[in-house]
């Protein structure tokens, strides 16, 4: 794929300064105040030879898996997955046309024509640590715009005053989704693609898709382990920053606490620390967000951040069962493996 | 001639009871949010107010009695639901700069009328940080 | 959202003298530091605010010493947020030093209207003694405080006497700064640089008009003789 093309794909998908910042200055591309200070630079280099161009496709597709994704994990023998695998790197991929664009986009017009379009498979790609099944989706959203009251005054009749407005834009998105089979591990991840400015149901068709694809494959009907024990472990746990954390205390009042965006760990806040000093172990966490530091080969650092989006239902009601992590600012694999690690034991 | 001679009467007083509002802050654990609208709903103010503002800012600026700084939160238009989004150094001097922009660290796209999504806030200095922990 | 934005700022800042530069000295603190030209142009207009401050109350100063006025100044530049220093070390003492991250400097000279030969003087010394000549130091100021009536005549002799002994002077009047304020070019005698240097009139004259007058007295009659 060309780098305008790789490029296009990168500013759909990743976050700017959390993502596609770090990938390009870790790529060796100097790195401006935004994209449209950025690309002109990006541009001019031509002379993005071709062993760049490539590694930046890498670094692409590694983004496509392992970015902005909501997580299940199913439990299966090793025996299956590698039988799996093989299967699926003896497998075509899907003629749909939308399986060509791959690692790229399409515009919104041409995806219209095409409607929703389920998970298609696309390809697979092995590494050392793990293999990805890649499936290509096509899918409609509504996304929700702040519009300044100011902008609608003139075209509203009478005296009505609004304090904000929010605006409804239909939208359709390309949709990256991945099984990733960890080397060695007993159970396989479904990332499906959650990007930032979606409804909270967006992942659930792929979700569906690709535990239907698995239980096929695996020949048995598969479920989404439970994670909801790794919502203390990861609230107890002494690394990462605490960004996000719901629980309840002895009082069974609901208490939802989150750290500003950049700002300090939720552990190191006065207010909590103090706060659970004083109910102990009364205290019990249903949802809970960690962010941690990656450092890269190159001096950068990456910032994976999990969150386990449990609700004070999982302990007042009979049913625990929480199935889905929601993973953000994944750079790659690498930040992928951390935030597996961070749940396999519960696996 | 004192330094403050400048200063109004009410002026001085509008000084003492933000220093009062800020040091209970500061030792309490609820400290909120420093913006404009919270330090006048303190001290029983209104934003606007021109004796109010001359004190806020002369306690953000002045080299001998600087016990504020401020800082910036970008409230992204498309994230309704944000909390607001601290900007880093790089950032604020951009977005106050005289030509200045500001890129959605979201999107990577410049904000348009960006100045209308940007909430000021103060933080107490280094030097009122030292004092209160000293 | 409730909350004062930078935009509701930047419209307070419109809203008077002290606004404007109390914002821009906001930003410049806040991270987003002033290019030369801003610095200088916002400490011209906050020296002019506080001039025409001093000037409502002729009473408070008429006959106070240079010092004193000036000392009041610098603490009034201060409150807006300027790092502004009284009598310091720049090549010698100077009354006014404003600097932005030590990177930029605008100096001032403060003088009585005594004589036009004492505001040469200190001229001659903001001049050739601590303007440092650099780009970013080319600019500064006379204070000149004025006791006497008719500040526009002051002035006009000033400019003359200036002329008398450098013929090279190019004044351009500055009536937006100060009212009779006008600034002077000339060429740095240490680097060539271009000099600008603007005369800030002071009125602190003081004579009110309801006060009744003195008795003539009688003449004599051996004057008459």
């Amino acid at each position: 794929m060309d780098v305008s093309g790789i490029m296009d794909s990168l500013r759909y998908r990743a976050p700017w300064q959390k993502v596609a910042r770090v990938i390009l200055k870790n790529q060796g591309f100097h790195v401006g105040q935004g994209w449209d200070d950025t690309l002109p630079d990006i541009d001019a280099l031509h002379a993005v030879g071709a062993a760049d161009a490539a590694k930046l496709e890498d670094a692409l597709i590694e983004h496509l898996i392992a970015g902005e994704k909501s997580l299940q994990f199913y439990s299966a023998s090793r025996e299956n997955l590698d039988w799996l695998l093989a299967t699926a790197r003896k497998s075509s991929p899907s003629k749909h046309e939308l399986v060509s664009i791959f690692p790229g986009i399409l515009p919104e017009p041409a995806l219209a024509v095409m409607g929703d379009v389920p998970p298609k498979f696309c390809k697979i790609i092995d590494t050392d640590i793990g293999s990805a099944l890649i499936f290509v989706a096509s899918r409609a959203y509504q996304k929700r715009v702040k519009l300044s009251p100011d902008s609608i005054k003139a075209s509203v009749a009478g005296d009505l005053e609004f304090d904000s407005i929010i605006g409804i834009i239909n939208h359709r998105a390309v949709v990256y989704d991945a099984i990733w089979i960890p080397a060695d591990a007993e159970f396989a991840v479904v990332l499906a693609d959650y990007p930032t400015d979606v409804t909270t149901d967006f992942p659930v068709p792929s979700h569906l898709a690709l535990r239907k694809f698995l239980s096929k494959q695996l020949k048995e009907d598969v479920e989404a382990s439970n994670l909801f024990e790794s919502v203390a472990t990861l609230y107890g746990a002494p690394d990462g920053d605490l960004v996000e954390l719901g629980f309840i205390t002895d009082d069974d009042s609901v208490k939802h606490l989150k750290a500003r965006q950049g700002k300090k760990s939720l552990r190191k806040d006065s207010y909590h620390s103090a706060g659970s000093k004083e109910v102990g172990e009364s205290l019990q966490p249903f949802r809970v967000a960690v962010r941690w530091g990656r450092k890269l080969s190159s001096g950068l650092t990456s910032h994976p951040e999990l969150l386990l989006p449990g609700t004070s239902r999982h302990i007042f009601g009979v049913n625990h069962l929480l199935t889905e992590a929601v993973f953000r600012n994944g750079l790659n694999l690498g930040d992928l493996g951390l935030i597996i690690s961070k749940l396999a034991a519960n696996i | 001639m004192s330094e403050l001679a400048f200063l109004s009467e009410r002026e001085l007083l509008m000084c003492e009871k933000l220093i009062e509002v800020i040091s209970s802050r500061l030792a309490s654990r609820a400290q909120g949010v420093w913006t404009y609208s919270n330090l006048a709903k303190w001290t029983g103010s209104k934003v606007g107010d021109p004796v109010f503002m001359n004190c806020v800012n002369l306690l953000a600026m002045h080299p001998d009695f600087r016990v504020l700084e401020m800082h910036l939160l970008f409230f992204d238009p498309e994230d309704p639901e944000s909390d607001g989004i601290p900007l880093d150094d790089e950032q604020t001097a951009h977005a106050l700069a005289a030509d200045g922009f500001l890129v959605n660290p979201r999107t990577g796209d410049r904000v348009q009328n960006y100045k209308s999504t940007i909430v000021p806030y103060f933080k107490p200095s280094k030097r009122l940080e030292d004092g209160a922990h000293g | 959202m409730g909350e004062v934005t930078i935009e509701q700022l930047e419209c307070y800042g419109a809203t008077s003298t002290v606004a404007r530069i109390q914002w821009a000295t906001m930003r410049w603190h806040s991270g987003a530091p002033p290019c030369y030209a801003e610095f200088v142009d916002v400490v011209e207009t906050a020296v002019a605010q506080i001039c025409n401050e001093l000037a409502r109350d002729p009473q408070m100063h008429y006959g106070q010493k240079e010092d004193h006025i000036t000392y009041g100044l610098v603490g009034r530049l201060k409150v807006f947020g300027f790092h502004a220093a009284f009598d310091t070390t720049v090549g010698g003492h100077c009354d006014v030093v404003v600097k932005w991250n030590d990177d930029l400097i605008w100096l001032a000279e403060a003088k009585h209207y005594t004589s036009n030969s004492w505001l040469w003087k200190g001229y001659q010394q903001l001049s050739s003694r601590y303007s440092t000549g650099e780009p970013r130091g080319s600019r500064g100021g006379m204070l000149i405080y004025c006791s006497k009536p008719r500040t526009d005549l002051l002035m006009e002799s000033w400019k003359g006497y200036m002329l008398d002994q450098c013929s090279d002077f190019v004044f351009e009047p500055k009536p937006d700064r100060l009212a009779n304020a006008f600034s002077s070019h000339a060429v740095s005698n240490r680097t060539g640089v271009a000099e600008v240097v603007t005369h800030f009139p002071v009125s602190i004259y003081f004579e009110p008009l309801d006060r009744p007058k003195k008795p003539r007295k009688k003449a004599s009659k051996k004057a008459i003789r």
